[in-house]
């Protein structure tokens, strides 16, 4: 009977054993998950910090505005004092010329201004944020497949502590140890487990 | 004796089948991601300024045909107001030129709007095959679907011709002119009636 509660114990450490390796694995897997959602998120949210999104807002305002003045192909026709214009004319032409490109790089500067924000948005932080969501929801049905199969994993280490022989062999040495206590004479051997029968007694009428 | 495999075998078997199906979804989605990231990476910055440069391509000679004959119109009206070398001229000329900027910003203003538009929609598309592909983890399937996705969010948009956008260069020009000559006028009637100056020469 001893031999079998040792085997039995080892059983149960090696169900103990398992149930541990498994839930180890199980974390180890879901750690992995969380820092590869981790750093897509930290990534989204390094865009949206101070230093770099101030960086990418005067990237594009810088994008925007050579946009702005480069799209301008117009030459208008020049006039000279040699074509017989009065120089007053001339200084006239030359001055609302300059008016007019000074008006140019303001509001080309203007709206560059205003467009860069809503363009670094649109162009690094929303795509961004896409790749994240999609990696944290991608790593969170993984850490969800995962714990479904620690699931089976434990009922498996479970099984492990399930030791028939051991079983079979506690069974055997209670019996043996009943055959062992029997008296010389005969009777009926001890039982080998549970309840022992209540010893009957002979009815005797009262009374009589 | 055989005392059997007590059941532990059959459950380590179906803890091993478990993962192993668990694993074979798991390369399945991130394989179905990588079809869709491959699919969608030629939609790089180098993509986008291309189509920035479609639009303005499109929109631009509109815009220096119209200019071209604004500018004609502008200077015929006023030659024909006997105003060309004027500061009447040089005011025309500097509206029109900023009239012009104007216009050519807003043209290269449009074409970032529709970069925008495109490179939301495309995200948008990218976005929804990869939460699809998480549903349903085919690779193959995911793959299809991002091919039709990305050909349609690359279909060229409707883009509307440009309005006449200088209208309204040369308005204004004949009263201008006439206001002018009627200025001109007065300065000549001065003259012949002595200037209008009420002081006299007394011998």
């Amino acid at each position: 009977m001893a031999a079998g509660t040792a085997e039995q114990n080892r059983s149960s450490r090696k169900a103990a054993r398992a149930r541990s390796s498994a839930k180890n694995s199980y974390y180890e897997l879901n750690d992995a998950l969380m820092d590869e959602a981790g750093t897509s998120q930290k990534t989204s949210q390094d865009t949206m910090e101070k230093p770099a999104f101030d960086e990418g807002v005067a990237e594009q305002y810088q994008k925007l505005l050579e946009g702005f003045t480069g799209n301008n192909r117009s030459v208008l026709p020049t006039t000279s004092s040699a074509d017989g214009v009065p120089a007053i004319v001339q200084s006239e032409n030359e001055l609302r010329m300059a008016q007019a490109a000074a008006t140019k790089l303001d509001l080309d500067k203007g709206l560059a201004d205003l467009n860069s924000v809503s363009n670094y948005l649109t162009t690094k932080v929303n795509p961004q944020l896409n790749n994240s969501r999609a990696t944290t929801g991608m790593t969170g049905g993984f850490m969800k497949g995962n714990a479904g199969v620690l699931g089976t994993e434990l009922e498996a280490a479970n099984a492990l502590a399930n030791n028939q022989l051991a079983q079979l062999m506690i069974a055997g040495g209670q019996t043996a140890m009943g055959y062992g206590l029997m008296g010389p004479t005969g009777g009926t051997p001890a039982p080998t487990g549970g309840y022992a029968p209540y010893p009957q007694r002979p009815y005797i009428p009262q009374g009589l | 004796m055989c005392l059997g495999n007590d059941g532990s075998d059959q459950a380590a078997a179906d803890a091993a089948e478990a993962r192993r199906r668990e694993d074979e979804r798991v390369a399945r989605i991130k394989a179905g991601a990588s079809n869709i990231n491959n699919a969608f990476a030629k939609y790089d910055d180098g993509f986008f300024d291309t189509r920035r440069q479609s639009y303005l391509d499109f929109a631009n000679p509109q815009l220096d045909d119209q200019f071209k004959d604004a500018t004609r119109e502008l200077t015929l009206a006023l030659a024909r107001s006997g105003i060309l070398n004027s500061s009447a001229k040089s005011r025309r000329f500097g509206d029109l030129q900023t009239s012009y900027d104007n216009q050519s910003r807003a043209v290269s203003d449009k074409a970032n709007e529709y970069v925008n538009n495109t490179r939301s929609a495309i995200e948008l598309a990218k976005s929804d095959l990869l939460s699809q592909n998480q549903a349903m983890a085919d690779p193959a399937l995911a793959a299809n679907l991002a091919a039709n996705r990305a050909t349609t969010a690359t279909a060229m948009p409707a883009y509307s011709p440009l309005n006449q956008v200088f209208a309204s260069v040369t308005e204004g020009i004949a009263t201008q002119a006439d206001l002018e000559r009627r200025g001109k006028a007065r300065y000549q009637m001065s003259d012949l009636f002595g200037g209008g100056n009420s002081s006299k020469v007394v011998a």
